[in-house]
């Protein structure tokens, strides 16, 4: 596949501020700058690194108000291929820096010495493809087992034997230190190691952070991930485009719309097909519907992880009757699989209007409840005012994204900055932002958040006119060669779809860039010197999940 | 892949497997072991253990709607020292397995275990060629009482499980009660 199929340079003039980063990127000595059409492949900006210039660019970006999107690994087969995307917050330009190594020397400089944030996603990229990134303080396996030998998504990789350990957990002192990144001077004769999880009521499915704690305060935490790793990436290069639907629903089991339609607005992008005006209506009333039942999810364990068991009680009551709708509207309660390319997957039944105007209705008299119980709460405010605070330009460098990033006062959204469907923009509604950056603040952005997404559903009730529900496409079909990259927002995030096409039915490779993953990072940098209590409730406050992380 | 490839179960599903650290009673008392397991039945204490996509219907099988405690078994506890049923929820993978069957062999005995949904069963959808990373089945790493099919199941199949499960700890059919 050569670039000059995915990135088509353009007829027409660039505009100004376009113009301006492609001086900032031609000052950077990078290869192949070029301009790419953002409504065919969701990336602005193209260009080729190598070691030498790879991290002299990452700065400059960093410097110019940059963010990491992520950073992904491609087996071209031979030759392997490191890729970078940075997005700025402020305006809407994505830029994709391509860095080639062979297979047998697979050597790039690290950049997380300029993205804090580059940390895990170099560590995941080592695991998959084995590439080494040189400088890198703890290239460790991130997703695999430690004791595992093999680069999964290398594609002479055909399997591996599943091996069932005598003990994963044992890891001697020697380890330990090296997993927290200690040195000899950084132990005290008091400290000791906590292991929480992977089995513990407040990490929210299989996490295991590794605590140093001295007494009750931390010195530091390492997160390791991995106890829900199911191989979904490599598991989507054997399926058909329309087989793999299922595996999205199953990465966020809180919100499965919302990666439902992350995938479709793909395939979308990749196939140019366009769903109906019916569809997009039904789309945002629904998929607004799962933020609200995954924010219900995240209150009422929230508050199960600070002591209060009545608003789980609660949230799940109210959940089960936003599931009742959409078992009726979909077949499942939390595996959907309903939106699909094109539109949905079937119409919305009779009375389905009515009954989310039901819904609505029971819900505007719980959000102001829950107002009353919770967030003036004097316990509840105690333990979050203050406690785990994100400044804009760590959210930045970590790469977070969604309320976690909403709450560290990033006025930042793709539903409104980054539009994947044309109903946000013709809607009114507010994009919620809160100051602070603790934890506080962040249930508030979700709190508002919920209310918010109770006004687009309403107003999105309202246009769902008649028409077909799904537009006329092969029930199976091939994408043409080319990479392409689509962004929505879900309840915790930008989740990312790269797609490497080849023309056949299946994908090359396809990489879910997942809110959680930098979302639960910035967590590591938050521990330090906190209590232990107060791990607990960061975590409940950023809303992590964990099989999406591991995929 | 071919079976052979698939190594080292580490235990054998229906092999009439008795737990290693058990010891046989010497002395059997028919009526006490009746009351004692109708007492077990009617008060099992599920340990708090989600992996995926099923723990959050096991969590709703919990909450207000559904309500385990109806059924006396909805002490969650948080220690598997503390519970005797483990309902394993979600996709076990090999990083994760040990890590089962340690909490397993932590809990107290008797001990009983539920595989809830489809890759607690089999590895469910990820069952698959290439596949590198998930145990096909929660059973070849401990002895599994329940299987509840379902990706995942609904609560009321959850509940259904624990009255079967009832069922059996009053008959004396379970893995724990075949000492």
């Amino acid at each position: 596949m050569s670039d000059s199929e995915t990135t088509v340079a353009l007829e027409i003039k660039p505009t100004a501020y376009q113009q301006q980063l492609l001086d900032l990127l031609s000052s950077l000595h990078l290869a192949g700058i070029q301009l790419s059409d953002f409504s065919k492949t969701g990336v602005d900006f193209d260009a080729v690194a190598n070691s030498e210039t790879l991290p002299a660019a990452a700065s400059a970006l960093r410097d110019n108000g940059f963010a990491l999107d992520c950073i992904l690994g491609i087996d071209r087969n031979p030759g392997l291929e490191a890729v970078y995307l940075f997005r700025p917050f402020a305006d809407g330009a994505r830029v994709r820096i391509r860095a080639q190594v062979a297979p047998d020397r697979a050597l790039l400089p690290t950049i997380t010495g300029i993205y804090s944030g580059a940390d895990w996603y170099e560590r995941e990229v080592h695991d998959m493809f084995g590439i080494v990134f040189e400088g890198h303080s703890h290239l460790r396996p991130l997703l695999l087992p430690h004791f595992t030998n093999f680069h999964p998504l290398r594609k002479n990789f055909h399997g591996s034997p599943i091996v069932i350990p005598e003990d994963t957990v044992e890891i001697p002192e020697v380890d330990l230190q090296a997993a927290m990144k200690l040195g000899q001077t950084d132990r005290t004769h008091r400290d000791f190691f906590l292991n929480m999880g992977p089995q513990h009521p407040s990490t929210h499915g299989v996490l295991r952070i590794l605590l140093h704690v001295e007494g009750e305060e931390v010195l530091g935490g390492r997160c390791h991930l991995g106890y829900s790793h199911r191989g979904t990436e490599k598991l989507a290069e054997k399926k058909q485009y329309v087989q793999i639907l299922p595996y999205t629903d199953r990465m966020d089991y809180l919100a499965p719309l919302n990666y439902n339609w992350g995938y479709a607005a793909l395939l979308e992008r990749a196939t140019g097909i366009e769903s109906t005006p019916r569809a997009e209506a039904i789309r945002v009333a629904i998929g607004e519907l799962a933020r609200v039942s995954s924010h219900l999810v995240w209150l009422g364990t929230f508050m199960l992880d600070l002591g209060a068991i009545t608003p789980f009680l609660f949230c799940f009551e109210d959940r089960e009757r936003i599931l009742t709708v959409f078992e009726r509207a979909t077949g499942q309660r939390m595996t959907t699989s309903y939106i699909v390319v094109g539109g949905v997957r079937n119409d919305v039944y009779d009375g389905f209007i009515q009954d989310v105007r039901d819904l609505l209705d029971y819900m505007r008299k719980r959000l102001p409840e829950y107002d009353r119980l919770v967030m003036t709460n004097e316990i509840f405010l105690q333990r979050t005012r203050g406690v785990g605070v994100i400044t804009a330009q760590q959210a930045r460098d970590q790469g977070v994204t969604g309320p976690v990033l909403r709450g560290s006062g990033v006025d930042f959204d793709l539903r409104r900055d980054e539009p994947y469907c044309p109903l946000y923009q013709e809607l009114k509604w507010n994009v919620v932002v809160e100051q602070e950056g603790d934890c506080l603040a962040r249930s508030r952005v979700r709190m508002r958040e919920m209310d918010e997404s109770l006004n687009l559903i309403e107003q999105a009730l309202e246009r769902i006119e008649e028409g077909p529900y799904r537009a006329k496409i092969p029930r199976n079909f091939k994408v043409n060669a080319g990479e392409y990259y689509s962004a929505t927002e879900g309840p915790r995030g930008m989740v990312g779809w790269y797609l490497v096409a080849d023309g056949s039915m299946t994908p090359y490779r396809l990489k879910v860039r997942v809110p959680s993953f930098p979302n639960l990072q910035v967590v590591e940098s938050l521990i330090p010197h906190s209590r232990v209590a107060d791990v607990v409730a960061i975590l409940g406050s950023v809303d992590v999940v964990i099989p999406e992380i591991d995929r | 892949m071919s079976d052979e490839h698939r190594s080292l179960p580490v235990m054998q599903p229906d092999s009439g497997h008795t737990d290693e650290g058990q010891i046989p009673p010497i002395v059997r008392f028919l009526p006490l072991q009746k009351a004692l397991d109708l007492a077990r039945a009617n008060s099992l204490w599920p340990l708090t253990f989600g992996i995926a996509c099923c723990a959050i219907e096991m969590m709703a099988a919990s909450a207000s709607r559904y309500d385990t405690d109806r059924f006396g078994a909805g002490v969650f506890r948080n220690s598997p020292r503390q519970a005797d049923l483990m309902i394993v929820a979600g996709t076990v993978n090999m990083k994760m397995a040990p890590i089962i069957r340690r909490l397993y062999d932590q809990m107290p005995a008797p001990k009983y275990v539920i595989a809830l949904g489809s890759c607690a069963i089999c590895g469910g959808p990820f069952d698959q060629d290439e596949n590198y990373a998930v145990v096909q089945g929660v059973d070849k790493v401990v002895p599994v009482d329940i299987f509840v099919p379902g990706c995942p199941p609904r609560p009321e199949a959850l509940i259904n499980a624990i009255l079967e499960l009832q069922e059996r700890i009053k008959s004396g059919q379970t893995h724990s009660s075949r000492v």
